[in-house]
């Protein structure tokens, strides 16, 4: 049992298990025969269960049953059962279509019922409902609320609201300036951009994955993996000094972990070239200044060789697509940064600290 | 379509169903309404104030039971009966009363009516006043004619209406009187009656009050009780005590009697009342409306700590006195660790620490126990050489161990080396502690690390040290020498008690303020011995060892009888074997510091072995920090080693490593006092972990478990500053004085031998008779002359006040700055001034009636005519006092008096007779009135009539205990000389 929650605690950390979510995502796209209809449900029911057992860990259930993160635990459960639902309406639809009948939504429209009662009256009741479950939470889980404030003694971990934790986890790879400022904008900017790039009309009141497969998938990468999993990982793997601890894992305050990232250019001047850092930032940080620029500028530009987006592209045409291309590639800055920073230790791409411009 | 019909094809949902769910959900969302309503509405203190009503009340209905007992039966009874007859008489003359009874009520009607005609008419006669001003400020003249008019008819009318009134109130009064008259013996029976009960009436009326009744339910009912409610939060406003939030100070607000709602009211103790609901103890001292400190101006938490504002239990920072309680305050109250909260209540066996909040300055806190051993053991520890600890007490302060500038003329280095190894195994209640070989540091390399390490300081002191050269004193009688140690006043100081402890002597350590002189002939040779106890300030310029004075001869018996002391392990016992290569590796390590590895082996290498032994020497002593304890050459500007302590009460707990520890309570107090029994402990399984350099190295004191907890309790009133310069103590410039006073006396040990506000004494385990103890130093302020006060002080021997005392005041060789600061603090202990005016010269018949007065009190009996003990005679040596010839250079000429009339005010159990017996009314009596006429005082009496005219004169003179105190004074000053 220890050793399979040993098992457990290494591969929660990030890089096995964000590795785990792109195969698991992978899948969820890919192949919905079976997790689409029941298999589904039992898959969350063996979720459930998986996570009934682990309560008896005393680790685990400190972080799950602590007040602050019961929201973060009900939000697991929401969003696979919303997730499965949303699927579920559309892979049936998908089948109606393939077969040459109406979706199931359409269907449906042909009936139509007043919006009193029908409407309004169940809102409402919905709505009262809603109050006593509020109501009856508040009362049960008291508010977590703590001493006054100490300004010398800040808890450790300190930790933002559960909704901005996905950002505080981006600060482990990027600069403030990035994590708290440029990314978390691009992602206002990005959302409301969506119905301006987004020109595919299917899919407009009914449930349907086939017909709007690249936007879904794109838009579930962002929300179920970099999103909630970055939230989860904040809530239930940082622990004291936003160390990361697996689920089974004591929060030993005084636990080290290595610091020892490296900048590109470091990489690149020393380790390869064997000479020391240029002086000036220019000739530096070159090198990281010419990956972006590939990267930002000309990997559009590239892409549209490739068939599948040459098709996007000429579908969207050039302000369409440059503008969705440029928030897609910065969205996949995240989980490459990821990716280098647990092969390489890489710190910064391009790290100017005389400009405060670090990436 | 009817409501409630089954689904139709225009209907989605069937309405009956959403009927019923509309139904049962309002009903939920009702029922979670009251839920939420009672679930506010139930506060634990309500319930608390609830119960400690009923409490109350219960007790009041208790003690009325007690005072109806207290009642005299025979009493009530006669007053019913009186009340009966009374009535029975009242009742025969019934159509009288009546008839007046009638009367009165036609002319109460009558009053009622020409009052208010009277006050209508002044309104109307106000208005018209005002009207013919205007009239006036106008000019018109029909108009100014009009309103003159009407003013004066209605001034009439006024007059008239008063004139009825008087006499209606007249007729009133007489029907009164009459009807008083009738029912006379009634009333007064009644009041008897009322007076008798009065206690009685009190106490259930008070009861009655605390009565829940329907009223109290209604005012106290959840959604009810904002109107005017029995149960509230009771507060208290501290304006200059404040709370320090975030970037801000706020005044404290406490809030504490919401639920302790007997601590601020006296009468509530006893077995009866347990907490919450208790009164504070000692309310003459703490919280009482007249104590030093009332509840309105200090409130709780700032002596007690914890959160002010909360009136939630596990909120306002309570502080389990054990495991047990905190798991049973877990279940009960939900509590838990604040980990945030910079002072929790303090628990209670810790809450004179408290006391620091304001007193800090005062030096010293009487009253609170065990904070002042706590402050003692510190001192004499000495806790802030190592750690900086930033309060008066504290400053200035000298090194509490020996100069060791010269310490190769006084003893040798194997002694040196076994003593440091273990100084408790010489001498077991010595203040130096144990460095070497604790838990933390026992394995075999650690050991030879630190056998090196006592090695080379040992090394480094001796390489730094002069080496005087002393001759062998003269032969020496031991038990002379031992006579004398036990009867000059050595022992205020120093023990020679081989089986003794230091907790012995716990609260009162004044008698081992210098060591403990047993085996001192295996530690120093003779010869220095005789030269230091001839004159401990050769050898050591700045110690605090006096001089007391002795013949070369005595010196010699003294030193024939220490030197007789002796423990042979620590003559033989040679240095130990150093491993070389343990030394040379920490030589290196320390080298290693401050440079390269290679420089650094060629470093060691250009040493010798005794240059490797002196430098590691320097390293261990400045690792350990000797030189806080002991003057060291080459240490002079060398910084603390330990941690800050001066705020270290509000010290976050997350901030105390408790390292693998987990059988100790987590909290700041368990931390620190563990830290004063086993100061490794937190090192625990970490030997090897950690390098030798980072190992905790605060030595063992070894410490009783009351001694660490009086020094626990000092830390932890170490806090951050919590209140205004205007609510701390020791701010004035008298109680600066005295501040500064008290750590003089706490350096020199002045306690040793005398009795200091109420403290001290402590050479009285060897002087069995309390008359020939040194003196009781209470009201010596008022007592001496400022300036004989100073040159006594410079040089006690200029003149002895009791020469029959064996114990005699040592000469300190104070500075002129600490002698005046004594008499300073002894000035502002007594409100006295410094200098007094020059007496005047009293006329003959005061100092005849002065000399003869004196004798006929018999003076002489005690204080003898002469400077020697058998001038007086009369008495056991143990009775005798101050010969009186000394008074006039010595005493104050405005004390005399004072002091002749009340010793006991001044120095109680004193044992100075009380001539003047006392008065309630604070006035004083004189005997001498009654004793005039005695036949044995008859030729006193012709003596004295020679200066009076008659003897109702002489008589009302005499009587005076003023007049008789005041020629007594003026009889010492003016006939003795």
């Amino acid at each position: 049992m220890e050793q399979l929650k040993d098992f457990i605690n290494v591969l929660s950390y990030p890089k096995w298990s964000f590795t785990l979510s792109l195969v698991l995502f992978a899948y969820l796209v890919s192949s919905k025969r079976l997790w689409t209809k029941v298999g589904g449900l039992v898959m969350l029911f063996g979720g459930t269960l998986l996570f009934v057992l682990s309560l008896l860990d005393p680790n685990f259930r400190a972080v799950v049953a602590k007040p602050d993160n019961v929201p973060i635990v009900m939000m697991v459960f929401l969003v696979s059962f919303f997730l499965w639902l949303s699927m579920y309406k559309a892979t049936r639809n998908d089948e109606l279509s393939e077969g040459g009948e109406p979706t199931f939504e359409k269907s449906e429209v042909e009936d139509k019922v007043f919006t009193w009662p029908d409407l309004v009256f169940s809102e409402f009741i919905c709505m009262i409902i809603l109050t006593v479950v509020l109501v009856v939470w508040s009362l049960v889980l008291q508010a977590p609320l703590e001493e006054p404030a100490n300004t010398s003694v800040a808890p450790n971990p300190s930790k933002a609201p559960w909704y901005f934790l996905g950002l505080q986890e981006m600060l482990v790879y990027f600069d403030p300036w990035m994590a708290g400022v440029v990314l978390p904008g691009l992602i206002i900017v990005g959302l409301m951009a969506i119905p301006y790039i987004d020109t595919n009309k299917k899919g407009s009141g009914y449930y349907t994955f086939q017909e709007r497969k690249t936007e879904i998938i794109i838009f579930l990468f962002g929300f179920l993996v970099l999103w909630c999993q970055l939230i989860v990982i904040g809530t239930f793997l940082r622990g004291p000094n936003w160390n990361l601890f697996g689920p089974f894992e004591f929060w030993d305050i005084a636990k080290i972990e290595p610091l020892v990232n490296i900048d590109l250019s470091e990489i690149i001047w020393i380790k390869m070239f064997g000479v020391g850092l240029p002086v000036h930032w220019l000739p530096r940080e070159i090198f990281g200044i010419l990956l972006m620029m590939a990267y930002l500028l000309v990997l559009p530009v590239a892409l549209t060789k490739l068939r599948f987006v040459r098709n996007y592209y000429e579908k969207m045409g050039p302000a369409r697509y440059y503008v969705g291309i440029s928030l897609f590639l910065v969205m996949m800055l995240l989980p490459i940064k990821m990716y280098l920073r647990w092969a390489f230790n890489l710190k910064y791409i391009v790290h100017i600290q005389e400009y405060f411009l670090n990436i | 379509m009817a409501p409630g019909s089954d689904k139709k094809p225009d209907r989605h949902f069937s309405f009956k169903s959403l009927n019923i769910w509309f139904a049962l959900s309002s009903l939920a969302l009702l029922a979670t309404t009251f839920w939420m309503i009672i679930a506010d509405y139930a506060k634990p203190w309500k319930r608390l104030q609830a119960e400690f009503r009923d409490l109350e009340r219960q007790q009041l209905i208790q003690e009325a039971e007690v005072e109806k007992q207290r009642i005299n039966e025979q009493e009530l009874i006669q007053i019913i009966d009186d009340i009966d007859e009374a009535e029975i008489r009242l009742e025969e003359r019934r159509s009288e009363v009546r008839g007046t009874e009638k009367t009165l009520s036609k002319l109460e009607k009558k009053v009622y009516a020409a009052d208010a005609s009277m006050r209508t008419t002044k309104s109307l006669l106000d208005t018209a006043r005002w009207e013919y001003d205007r009239a006036l400020q106008r000019g018109e003249k029909k108009g100014i004619e009009k309103t003159q008019a009407r003013m004066n008819d209605l001034a009439d009318q006024w007059r008239e209406n008063r004139k009825d009134l008087e006499l209606i109130t007249a007729q009133q009064d007489q029907a009164k009187a009459d009807l008083e008259a009738m029912r006379g013996a009634l009333v007064a029976a009644e009041n008897r009656l009322g007076a008798l009960r009065k206690g009685l009436d009190n106490l259930e009326q008070r009861a009655a009050n605390l009565d829940k009744s329907i009223d109290y339910f209604l005012l106290n009912a959840p959604l009810m009780d904002f109107f005017n409610p029995d149960l509230t939060i009771k507060q208290v406003i501290l304006p200059g005590l404040y709370q320090d939030i975030n970037f801000t100070t706020v005044e404290r607000v406490d809030r504490c009697v919401t639920c302790h709602a007997a601590v601020n009211r006296p009468g509530f103790d006893g077995d009866n009342w347990t907490a919450p609901f208790r009164s504070h103890p000692r309310m003459e001292l703490f919280v009482g409306s007249s104590s030093p400190h009332p509840y309105t101006e200090f409130g709780c938490s700032a002596c007690h700590g914890g959160l002010d504002r909360a009136t939630n239990f596990a909120r306002a920072g309570h502080s389990p006195l054990n495991e047990v309680e905190k798991e049973r305050w877990e279940e009960a109250w939900d509590w838990k660790v604040q980990n945030y909260l910079e002072t929790p209540i303090l628990p209670t066996e810790y809450s004179e620490a408290g006391c620091m909040t304001c007193h800090a300055a005062d030096v010293w806190t009487p009253g609170a126990r065990n904070l002042e051993t706590g402050r003692e053991l510190a001192t004499r520890m000495g806790c802030f050489v190592c750690h900086k600890i930033d309060y008066p007490v504290f400053e200035d302060m000298p090194r509490p161990g020996p100069n060791l500038a010269r310490v190769a003329g006084k003893t040798r280095p194997n002694w040196a080396y076994k003593w440091i190894e273990a100084p408790r195994e010489f001498r077991p209640t010595t203040w130096m502690p144990h460095f070497f070989f604790q838990e933390n540091t026992s394995s075999e390399l650690n050991q030879k690390r630190q056998r090196a390490e006592i090695a080379s300081a040992v090394a480094y002191i001796w390489a730094k040290s002069e080496t005087p050269v002393y001759e062998d004193p003269p032969a020496g009688d031991s038990v002379r020498g031992q006579e004398i140690f036990e009867t000059v006043g050595c022992t205020g100081c120093h023990i020679i008690d081989s089986e003794a402890t230091r907790d012995d002597f716990f609260p009162q350590i004044n008698r081992l303020h210098g060591p403990n002189l047993i085996n001192t002939g295996s530690k120093v040779s003779a010869g220095w011995l005789y030269d230091w106890i001839r004159d401990p300030k050769q050898y050591a310029p700045d110690t605090r060892m006096p001089d007391l004075r002795l013949t070369d001869q005595q010196a010699a018996d003294v030193t024939a009888y220490l030197m007789a002391s002796r423990n042979p392990a620590y003559e033989q016992a040679g240095m130990p074997e150093i491993d070389g290569a343990v030394r040379d590796e920490l030589v290196l390590s320390y080298l290693q510091n401050t440079q390269t590895i290679e420089r650094s082996q060629a470093t060691l290498e250009s040493m010798s072995g005794h240059e490797r032994d002196v430098y590691l020497g320097r390293e261990t002593i400045q690792k350990y920090g000797c030189w806080g304890c002991h003057d060291l050459q080459g240490f002079e500007l060398a910084k603390p080693i330990g941690v800050e302590l001066t705020e270290e009460g509000s010290k976050s707990l997350h901030q105390f490593d408790f390292g693998h520890v987990h059988e100790v309570p987590h909290t700041r107090q368990d931390w620190i006092l563990e830290k004063m029994l086993q100061p490794r402990i937190w090192d625990e399984g970490m030997e090897e972990v950690k390098n030798y350099d980072e190992l905790l190295k605060m030595p063992n004191f070894g410490m009783s478990e009351r001694e660490a907890k009086a020094v626990v309790t000092m830390v932890l009133g170490f806090t951050k500053t919590s209140a205004e310069a205007n609510r701390l103590a020791g701010q004035s410039a008298r109680a600066v004085a005295i501040a500064q006073g008290r750590k003089l006396i706490t350096r020199y040990n002045c306690q040793g031998c005398h009795l200091l506000e109420g403290e001290g004494h402590a050479i009285q385990t060897s002087i069995a008779d309390a008359g020939l103890l040194p003196p009781n130093l209470a009201a010596q302020g008022a007592r001496v002359q400022s300036d004989w006060l100073f040159e006594y002080l410079h040089d006690p021997s200029m003149e002895r006040m009791r020469p029959w005392l064996t114990v005699q005041m040592p000469t300190f060789g104070f500075s002129d700055e600490d002698i005046n600061t004594l008499v300073s603090y002894f000035s502002a202990k007594d409100h006295t001034e410094a200098f007094i005016s020059d007496a005047v010269r009293p006329t003959d018949r005061d100092l005849t009636v002065g000399a003869v007065t004196f004798g006929m009190l018999q003076c002489t009996k005690c204080h003898p005519a002469g400077p020697q003990a058998d001038d007086g005679g009369a008495v056991s040596v143990g009775e005798l006092a101050p010969s009186l010839l000394l008074a006039k250079d010595r005493l104050r000429h405005d004390w005399v008096a004072d002091w002749i009339k009340d010793p006991q005010s001044f120095v109680p159990g004193t044992k100075m007779p009380a001539n003047f017996p006392k008065s309630d009314d604070g006035t004083y009596s004189s005997p001498l009135l009654f004793a005039l006429d005695a036949p044995m005082f008859a030729s006193q009496k012709r003596a004295m009539m020679e200066h009076f005219d008659s003897e109702e004169e002489l008589k009302s003179y005499l009587g005076d205990a003023d007049y008789v105190t005041k020629v007594l004074r003026d009889h010492i000053w003016w006939n003795l000389d």
